[in-house]
């Protein structure tokens, strides 16, 4: 009788404790509806190893990607409140530029962890992030495999904080600036996955280069998968 | 006894009064020795020591807690532990010693041996004895080869001696990081104990600031004697202050607490451009250290030089609040100056300045001043060269017409909101009597070419394109947006006449043509300057000039009917108008009777010496001393409303209204108060005739500002109006570090002939739109601006007669080795730019580099570019390590991979570009 007690009250501060630290995760996708924009056609005519690389076409811009599925790419999904500060991990964040595009085209980072910017190209480009809170700064890579590592500060979102190259006037990357760790990109699927949540109610909002942001509440409870749905319109 | 008087009763009053007596004398001698300001002094004395007290061992527990430090610690001890054990070290040591004792033994005998040595020369050489000059001879033959053996051995011990101590130092290093580690962490603690046993000492006391030679005697530290200490007594007395809030304090406590508030003082992050508080650390914005003082005021006027009345005035040596800030002593003639106005006295010393860093109200006041042409009608000291700002009327009959010009007259306002020329209330008939005595003195113009019909878009396309918004406005271009309502904001579009409906105002195309090509032909005196336009392209934009005609939201003012502009009585009362109002202060008016007239108002030179009692109040004298708090209060709020509604406090006064906001008004007022005529000290005074490049920087302003420079360039961060109009790269360019930038005889030809005789509209960027203008300035005025610029860069300008730069052809070589490999040409082009392709994303030519650029720039600006010219797109190739605190360069191959080396290199490489070849041609010319 007693170890029929002791098993049942261990159980239920097993499953209690689950509840209450459990970690939740937010899934889900990003749609695009209406007739789609044309991106941005880049000509690299005016470097010529750039336009080399690629065989002297025109390179269709990552401004805006629309999936087969009819789902959208590059879009930025984070909490916006709601989340505790988290400490930053020491595994860098890669910027690479390679063949004459930055890539990836938006990504997210933490505070105070280090982003490695990479040139894999052999040829001069220039690194300049523009930021409002960040400050900016302006690095030449003249040589192929050239690497730099740098660290932010504050918070900040895209469009104040980004990355331009100012040989090559078509390269941009976006880049969001988080104190905490929820935040995602979506894939070539439309899809993404914050993870590690704590229970709670958040707030949480995607932002497109082109279509600008949307917002949701969202409420998980401990343990739970929620899956969440933006819709772009036009 | 009977006497007259009861003893008994008189014995009571007499014990009654001598103990009031008692007790008033108790009452004075407390009274005496706890004056006003001892409280003060008590409570800083009591607070000072806690808060120092509580600072230590704050610090000390961080400290204590502090893992990192302790883990430093224990390193320290590991490492002294193992050095010590290791047997290399006290050998080492040992060594050391030794070989120190050896050399400075050696030098000492090689001392001896030289002294002897120039004795027996000396000998030699003056011995007429062939014996004795024999014998020194000898003596020198003896001596040399042991002088040769004892240099021979010093060298050899010193070397021995430095190698050893490199080992030595090799075997130390891990030690003496850790050191100096905990030294920087401990050194926080270290002042904090220093500051905690000096608080211990405080006792309260009268504090001055004691300067005679700038006749100072500030005692206001002794209440405010909190005013030197950082951000986190701040915080400290702030927390005093609510705890004495909720405890319902009395309100004296409180006072005395805000009196013990440091002085307000603002660091600027270099990273972010976070503005905070002083004395934090660090950024609460981005963490980084690298903070300014901004505005840099108190470097430059410490409190120990300067003391607090130099700024805000007051009665310094009293010790009663009321005599100290003195706002209500009728007998002290400079009280303290309200929060509103205290930039008033930066412009007391810096009197000739225009642009004074750090006082932005000021400034910005003095612009007004310059820029609405107060001096027209008033006498100012430092505004004695001012040109009139209004347009010459030598020809205004032949450029508007009589109904226009009425409008005008009667209200400016309703033609071009933000115009400059003020309202003057006319009656109908004053403005017709104007009218009539304009048009018959205005003399008649003769245009040398005729308007042959142009494009429209195109001549849109022109304006936009060639900085013409720099200085006009023309709503619908991309006008002033960032602008206050009903405000004449600096610069902004507004230095030139409002366009927007230029076709209504001016319907003659002749005109207007003519005007664009060449605006000197028909005003000697005019500022516009010459757009170096084709006829097709001042065809153009005339076209466009004619279709900007009234828009229907511009008020019309009612006509009444136009009289006969011939009746000489009409004419004459005209020119009386001109006299009483002083139209001639802003306008050249071609009347020899007219040029006769002086300035009509009153002179401003001493305007911050006004005390009320000097002061007109005329009708709103009951309004004025209701509403002012304090007795000299009166005269701020009397000029406050001089300026805003001129004419309100008694008829027949003649100063129109400028339609000014509340911020304009209190900037002019700041300058008025910066007026002054007493007594500045000669250490503080500011004065250009002391002071060359003082002097420049005076007379460079006044052109600069005379000529809006600032509607398209950036200088001394001011400016740029029309860069938001442009792309990146395709704005004029920020003219920060111009003269270290250029040759200064360079950048004369250049002001001259912005072509620079090549006869293509763009020497420096081809592929720029906006234009540089040629001004027609002549070769003094050119002359300031350089000295100004040079002023500003702490250049002198005349260098002297050199020969021609010359590049080292050796390191030139090396240069072009590290210019192919940074891949300089990817922006930097030379010669022309193929016409279609995407040129805003190049930099500027290096074709000229040899003719137009400074060396020493050249090399700076290539080692860090960003702080030269911020935001420019050049990138910096040799970025700081973080670690090393020292810069990186990308090749490590070439010139043993120093930035410092490379950059020099590449100079020399750049500044061959264009350098002349012994026969005269240029050569080095690259081909992209």
């Amino acid at each position: 009788m007693k170890l029929h007690r002791l098993i049942a009250a261990s159980v239920a501060c097993t499953l209690i404790a689950g509840t209450l630290f459990g970690q939740s995760t937010i899934k889900g996708k990003v749609v695009f509806q209406g007739t789609p924009l044309k991106p941005r056609m880049i000509s690299m005519k005016q470097d010529k190893k750039c336009d080399a690389v690629h065989k002297g076409k025109p390179v269709a811009g990552e401004d805006f990607v629309l999936n087969p599925n009819g789902t959208l790419r590059w879009v930025l999904v984070y909490v916006k409140s709601g989340a505790k500060p988290g400490k930053a991990p020491s595994r860098p964040v890669v910027l690479d530029q390679h063949d004459c595009i930055y890539r990836p085209h938006v990504f997210g980072i933490m505070v105070g962890q280090p982003l490695e910017i990479r040139n894999s190209d052999p040829l001069l480009h220039n690194i300049h992030f523009v930021s409002k809170k960040n400050g900016t700064f302006n690095i030449g890579q003249p040589v192929k495999g050239m690497k730099a590592t740098k660290v932010f500060r504050a918070p900040e979102l895209p469009p104040s904080s980004f990355f331009k190259c100012d040989v090559h006037p078509w390269m941009k990357s976006w880049v969001g600036i988080f104190d905490h760790p929820y935040f995602a990109v979506t894939d070539g699927n439309g899809t993404f996955t914050i993870s590690g949540l704590p229970a709670g109610s958040y707030e949480i909002e995607a932002w497109h280069e082109r279509l600008g942001t949307q917002s949701q509440k969202v409420t998980v409870k401990a343990g739970e998968t929620k899956e969440i749905t933006f819709t772009f319109k036009r | 006894m009977d006497l007259y008087y009861n003893t008994r009763r008189l014995n009571q009053i007499f014990l009654v009064l001598n103990l009031a007596a008692v007790a008033l004398i108790g009452v004075v001698l407390y009274k005496e020795h706890r004056p006003e300001w001892y409280r003060y002094q008590a409570t800083y004395v009591r607070l000072v020591k806690e808060f120092s007290k509580k600072e230590y061992d704050r610090i000390k527990e961080e400290l204590q807690k502090d893992q990192e430090f302790q883990e430093l610690n224990r390193q320290l001890r590991e490492v002294s532990q193992k050095i010590s054990q290791d047997p290399a070290y006290s050998e080492l040591s040992e060594r050391i010693q030794r070989l120190r004792r050896e050399v400075s033994e050696t030098q000492t005998r090689l001392g001896e041996l030289r002294l002897d040595y120039l004795h027996f020369e000396d000998e030699y050489f003056w011995a007429t004895n062939p014996a004795r000059k024999t014998r020194y001879e000898q003596l020198i033959r003896a001596y040399q080869p042991e002088i040769d053996k004892l240099v021979g051995e010093l060298e050899e011990k010193e070397r021995a001696l430095q190698e050893a101590q490199e080992a030595f130092a090799q075997l130390d290093r891990e030690r003496q990081v850790l050191l100096k580690k905990i030294g920087d962490r401990q050194f926080e603690l270290t002042v904090a104990e220093t500051a905690y046993r000096a608080s211990l000492a405080e006792k309260p006391k009268i504090r001055q600031i004691h300067r005679p030679e700038r006749n100072l005697v500030d005692r206001c530290i002794t209440c405010h004697a909190g005013y030197d200490k950082g951000y986190q007594w701040k915080r400290f007395i702030q927390q005093k202050i609510s705890e004495a809030i909720k405890k319902k304090a009395p309100r004296k406590d409180r006072q005395i607490l805000q009196a013990l508030l440091p002085h307000p003082r603002y660091e600027k992050c270099a990273q972010c451009g976070h503005t905070q508080d002083q004395g934090q650390g660090q950024c609460q914005q981005c963490g980084s250290k690298r903070l300014k003082e901004d505005p840099p005021v108190f470097t430059n006027h410490p409190f120990d030089q300067f003391g607090c009345t130099s700024c805000h005035r007051g009665q310094g040596v009293a010790l009663r609040k009321d005599q100290a800030h003195a706002y209500d002593e009728k007998h002290w003639e400079t009280p303290m100056l309200p929060k509103d106005y205290v930039e008033a006295t930066c412009g007391h010393c810096h009197r000739y300045e225009m642009v004074v860093p750090g006082a932005p109200r000021l400034t910005r006041g003095r612009q007004l001043f310059a820029l609405l042409g107060c001096f027209g009608c008033h006498d100012a000291k430092g505004y004695e060269r001012a040109v009139k700002i209004g347009p010459s009327l030598t020809h205004i009959a032949s450029k508007v017409s009589p109904e226009w010009m009425f409008q005008w007259l009667k209200d400016p306002d309703s033609w071009a909101p933000h115009s400059r020329m003020p309202m003057f209330f006319l009656k109908d008939d004053e403005a017709w009597a104007l009218v009539a005595y304009l048009t018959s003195v205005s003399q008649p113009l003769k245009f040398s070419l005729k308007y042959p019909g142009g494009d429209v878009p195109r001549g849109k396309q022109l304006v936009k394109d060639l900085g013409c918004l720099g200085c006009h406005n023309i709503r619908g271009l991309g006008g002033p947006t960032d602008r206050e309502q009903g405000s004449r904001l600096l610069g902004k579009f507004d230095f030139g006449p409002d366009l927007s409906a230029i076709g209504s105002k001016v319907p003659s195309g002749d005109w207007l043509y003519n005007w664009l090509l060449d605006p000197k032909s028909m005003d000697p005196m005019a500022r516009m300057p010459k757009m170096r336009l084709t006829l097709q392209e001042a065809a153009d934009i005339t076209a466009y000039m004619l279709t900007l005609k009234e828009t229907p939201s511009v008020q019309k003012v009612a006509f009444s009917s136009r009289p006969d502009l011939s009746n000489p009585e009409l004419i004459d009362r005209g020119f009386r108008l001109v006299a009483n109002y002083g139209c001639h202060g802003c306008h050249n008016i071609p009347d020899p009777k007219a040029q006769a007239l002086t300035k009509i108002g009153k002179d401003l030179s001493s305007e911050a010496d006004l005390d009320p009692h000097t002061v007109d109040f005329g009708r709103l004298v009951l309004e004025i001393f209701d509403k002012a708090p304090t007795y000299w209060d009166r005269v701020y709020i009397w000029l406050e409303t001089k300026l805003k509604d001129p004419r309100v406090f008694r008829d027949g006064l003649r100063m129109p209204r400028f339609g000014l906001s509340d911020e304009e008004v209190k900037a002019l007022v700041t300058a008025l108060l910066s007026f002054t005529e007493r007594e500045i000290p000669k250490e503080s005074f500011r004065d250009p005739e002391r002071d060359a490049s003082l002097a420049a920087a005076v007379v460079g302003r006044e052109v600069v500002m005379g000529y809006n420079c600032l509607g398209c360039h950036v200088i001394e961060d001011f400016g740029g109006d029309i860069w938001h109009l442009y792309e990146d790269g395709m704005q004029p360019p920020n003219l920060k570090s111009q003269g270290l930038r250029t040759n200064h005889d360079w950048l004369f030809r250049f002001i001259k002939d912005p072509t620079l005789g090549t006869g293509r509209q763009h020497a420096i960027r081809p592929w720029l739109k906006v234009r540089m203008p040629t001004f027609g300035f002549d070769d003094e005025t050119i002359n300031s601006i350089i000295r100004y610029f040079a002023a500003l860069d702490e250049q002198s300008v005349f260098k002297g007669f050199r020969s021609p730069y010359r590049p080292d052809p050796h390191l030139a070589r090396e240069g072009k080795q590290l210019f192919d490999q940074l891949q300089c040409l990817s922006c930097h082009p030379t010669g022309f730019v193929q016409p279609g392709a995407d040129v805003s994303q190049l930099a500027p030519s290096l074709n000229l580099a040899w003719s137009r650029l400074q060396p020493e720039w050249v090399r700076q600006f290539i080692l860090d570019p960003g702080s030269f010219q911020p935001g420019t797109r050049m990138p910096t190739f040799f970025p700081f390590d973080e670690e090393t605190g020292r810069q990186q360069s990308p090749l490590p191959q070439l010139l043993g991979g120093d930035p410092i080396r490379q950059a020099r290199a590449l100079t020399e490489y750049v500044m061959s570009l264009g350098a002349p070849t012994v026969t005269g041609t240029p050569k080095g010319q690259i081909n992209r």
